[in-house]
């Protein structure tokens, strides 16, 4: 159970990270002026964390609000790269799907604990996923870039 | 009534006193304080012209009564010089020739009960046909107080008569050449991006897709209708002088048919009836709830009501009592507080907007003829909507709103319910859909196809198009005894005071069952039986094996360009006689003598006399736009173009014969 639970975690994670390598981090504009933060990096799943959590918490419908959360992952790629759409149907189909499953994961996290706060502050469950996962996609961008950088040379 | 010709005719002078005398005895002790000697000296002189004209003048004699003239049609010959002697039998009254008479700001005519006004002599030098109007506030139906004066030989509705004969033929051989998607020579493929438009196509595209584009332009709605309501139940219970009547009655009434023609269901998107439930259900003015809780029960409307009966229903009810609600300022402000009620509750238990979808009567109409306009919200590139799956325009994106009407906006392929509230514009995350300018009558052949069951949308169609012709012929014909049944008896109701204080009484309620049953009956029985009739027979002369039940519901939609100008006909007239009204209601709006804006106008028809030319005019184009709108559906339906030729010749055999008939109403 344990194993499963931490494979199907990995496996999350990394198609996150795919899906934001290509669809994300390489439009963020590096420079300057624009400090990249952990924070920037990896807001698109930060989005969807809070509004599965809000949309949990208000007793929404499981199955509607992750397909919307797949848009609001959507949505945050768009805004964090300056745009307002897209033009490219591919895109918006990939960014969907990964922020709706990414959306179900984290339903199911907080259907399986007793109360919402536990989750997210206390004992750690979600918090915990979260930290592993902001951590996990800052190393990995940090490492894109770094390629990039040295492929740029 | 006396009809005057007749008695002066037939009845020597004593006789008619004898007679009178009779009356007066029998009379007099029911009505002793009204009826005096000097009305009945009044009429005696009235009808002994004292003066000797020159023999190349005519008299004519004419009686003003609330609500009409009599005698109601009056023929002269071109050229005739005639004067005209016209005494009152009731209350003051007006007269004003369309054309002939100076207007009635320069000089108005004044008919005061027992006095004798001689006019003229008018030499009637244009030929035609010309209203009589009243041009003095006199009761509840004075701004229908019409009557007919034809100068003979009355050309305008001959070559009306052949001109439409000639249309007809004409569009008819058009057709027979086999036009492909074709509407009158323009083709139905041809699509205007408006959005992309140069210049003003991104300044609108921005407007649309701004958030709070939907309020801003519902709060002024919202604030005209409040000043509607309360002018309704406070303001001038004359409605001509009343915000709520001369606003929605007839700036609305008008434009809301202009709308449908060239922007669609533009009216909903400005529509204040659902805005404070859709307020209050999404927690939110403009912007989309972070959190996508409603303040809405969320019940599930049934499905017998997912459809157009019930708007349609309700738009002929209020069609039965169109002679109150238009002349009755009361009425009207009532009727928008229950609207305004039942559009707000019904938004919150179940949203979003099931209301518009199905019940107000307004929506039905509006949603149904915009089929037949050239504006229209549709996907840019339907190939994208098909390869996107999240379908945003349906669920819903934190830019913005999933379909509140309930459909699915990539796939549009028709107006009806449409409500043109742009959210699609807003949510979609393609940018994918726009507005969409195209020639009118693109949607009808393949909504037609699909029209296997659709009652509905065929009735609302009859409805709306029986309607059209005979509110013309109520509001703006000669017959003073429908408006009357209409109306039950002459002053019911006539003021604030006297609604539910005065009842209309047994005869008034039996005529109003009258006028209701004559209505709703042509409405809802003889012309669609008429309908199916030549839809059978054009089935026979195509000889083909599609049942005539589907046949007649396609050939249906064909009806909708034609309901649109003939409405845009009668919206020309309302806004040509009565155009003063609703501006000076801005700038007084209860009736009380205010000025806020500094302008007040009189009652001045702008060229009334237009009016026969412009109204046959646009049934003209109506007429074409339903035989070719006829085709193509045949086309579609009954496959080669030799079946749907054939189906559309019979067809069009009617759509000529309606045009005739309005022709006749309008000119002869
Ligand atoms: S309109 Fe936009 S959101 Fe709707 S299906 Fe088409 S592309 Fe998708
Ligand atoms: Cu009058």
């Amino acid at each position: 159970m344990k194993n499963g639970h931490e494979a199907e975690k990995k496996e999350l994670f990394q198609k996150v990270r795919d899906v934001l390598r290509d669809r994300y981090w390489n439009k963020l504009v590096f420079g300057a002026r624009n400090t990249l933060s952990k924070d920037k990096v990896s807001r698109p799943v930060h989005d969807v964390f809070e509004y599965v959590y809000s949309a949990w918490e208000s007793d929404l419908d499981k199955r509607s609000e992750t397909a919307y959360s797949g848009s609001v992952f959507l949505y945050s790629v768009l805004k964090g790269t300056g745009r307002r759409f897209t033009s490219d149907v591919t895109e918006a189909n990939e960014l969907h799907e990964v922020g709706k499953e990414l959306a179900s994961f984290v339903w199911e996290k907080l259907e399986k604990s007793s109360s919402g706060k536990d989750v997210r502050n206390g004992d750690g469950t979600l918090a915990e996923i979260w930290y592993q996962f902001s951590e996990y996609l800052w190393e990995e961008f940090k490492s894109v870039k770094f390629r990039r950088m040295e492929e740029e040379k | 009534m006396s009809r005057v010709n007749i008695i002066r005719k037939q009845m020597s002078g004593i006789k008619k006193i004898c007679l009178f005398v009779l009356l007066m005895l029998s009379l007099s002790v029911f009505f002793l304080p009204v009826i005096n000697a000097d009305e009945s000296s009044i009429e005696d002189e009235w009808l002994n012209d004292p003066h000797n004209h020159p023999d190349d003048i005519r008299v004519i004699y004419i009686k003003a009564y609330q609500f009409g003239f009599d005698p109601e049609i009056i023929e002269v010959n071109k050229g005739d010089r005639v004067i005209f002697r016209i005494i009152s039998e009731d209350v003051t009254h007006g007269f004003f020739i369309d054309g002939y008479t100076p207007s009635p700001v320069d000089q108005k005519i004044v008919i005061e009960p027992g006095k004798i006004i001689e006019i003229g002599p008018i030499t009637f030098d244009k030929p035609g046909k010309f209203k009589i109007r009243c041009s003095v506030t006199c009761g509840p139906l004075h701004p229908f107080m019409v009557g007919d004066i034809k100068v003979n030989p009355n050309f305008t509705y001959y070559s009306y008569l052949v001109g439409t004969l000639f249309v007809g033929m004409l569009t008819l051989v058009y057709v027979r050449r086999g036009p492909e998607n074709k509407m009158l020579g323009i083709s139905l493929e041809k699509e205007i991006d408006l959005l992309r438009v140069r210049g003003i196509g991104p300044i609108l595209k921005r407007i649309l897709q701004w958030r709070g584009f939907h309020f801003a332009v519902l709060w002024p709605s919202l604030l005209i209708f409040a000043v509607v309501i309360v002018a309704g139940f406070v303001g001038n219970p004359v409605g001509n002088k009343n915000f709520s009547i001369a606003v929605v009655w007839i700036l609305w009434f008008a434009l809301v048919e202009f709308m449908i023609l060239l922007a669609g269901r533009t009216w909903c998107t400005v529509c204040p009836l659902p805005a404070i439930g859709e307020w209050i259900a999404r927690r939110r003015l403009c912007g989309v709830h972070n959190v996508r809780k409603w303040f809405a029960l969320k019940l599930k409307w049934p499905k017998r009501l997912n459809n157009m009966w019930l708007g349609a229903l309700l738009f002929l009810t209020m069609s039965l009592i169109i002679p109150w609600l238009v002349t009755r300022p009361v009425v009207s402000g009532l009727l928008f507080v229950v609207l305004i009620a039942v559009g707000t509750i019904l938004y919150i238990t179940h949203p979003p907007r099931n209301f518009c979808r199905s019940v107000c009567p307004a929506g039905a109409y509006i949603g149904h003829d915009s089929n037949a306009s050239i504006y229209s919200v549709r996907a840019r590139d339907k190939s994208i909507c098909d390869k996107h799956k999240a379908k945003e325009c349906i669920r819903g994106s934190p830019e913005g709103y999933g379909c509140p009407w309930k459909l699915y906006p990539g796939g549009h392929d028709e107006n009806t319910y449409c409500g043109q509230c742009y959210e699609c514009l807003k949510s979609c995350p393609l940018d994918n859909m726009t507005v969409k300018i195209r020639m009118i009558g693109k949607d009808l052949a393949h909504m037609a196809a699909k029209a296997k069951n659709k009652f509905d949308e065929a009735w609302m169609g009859f409805i709306r198009f029986t309607l059209g012709v005979f509110y013309i012929l109520v509001f703006f014909g000669p017959y003073s005894w429908i408006r009357d049944w209409g109306n039950m008896g002459v002053n019911f109701g006539a003021n604030l005071a006297s609604i539910g204080l005065l009842t209309p009484g047994v005869e008034g309620v039996v005529n109003w069952f009258k006028w209701a049953i004559m209505v709703a009956g042509v409405a809802l029985v003889a012309y669609p039986a008429v309908f199916y009739t030549f839809s059978w027979f054009s089935k026979k002369v195509a000889k083909t094996d599609q049942p005539t039940k589907h046949i007649f519901l396609a050939f249906s939609y064909a009806l909708i360009p034609y309901i649109v100008f003939i409405w845009a006909a009668f919206a020309v007239a309302i806004l040509l006689v009565f155009w003063a009204y609703p501006i000076t209601a801005f700038s007084d709006p209860f009736g009380w003598g205010w000025n806020l804006l500094g302008f007040k106008f009189k009652w001045d028809p702008f060229i009334p006399q237009s009016l026969p030319y412009v109204l046959a005019s646009l049934s003209i184009i109506g007429m074409a736009l339903a035989i070719n709108s006829t085709y193509n559906i045949a086309r579609k339906m009954l496959g080669g173009h030799d079946k749907a030729f054939r189906a559309t010749s019979v067809m069009a055999l009617l759509h000529i014969l309606v045009a005739i008939a309005f022709v006749w109403v309008v000119a002869g």
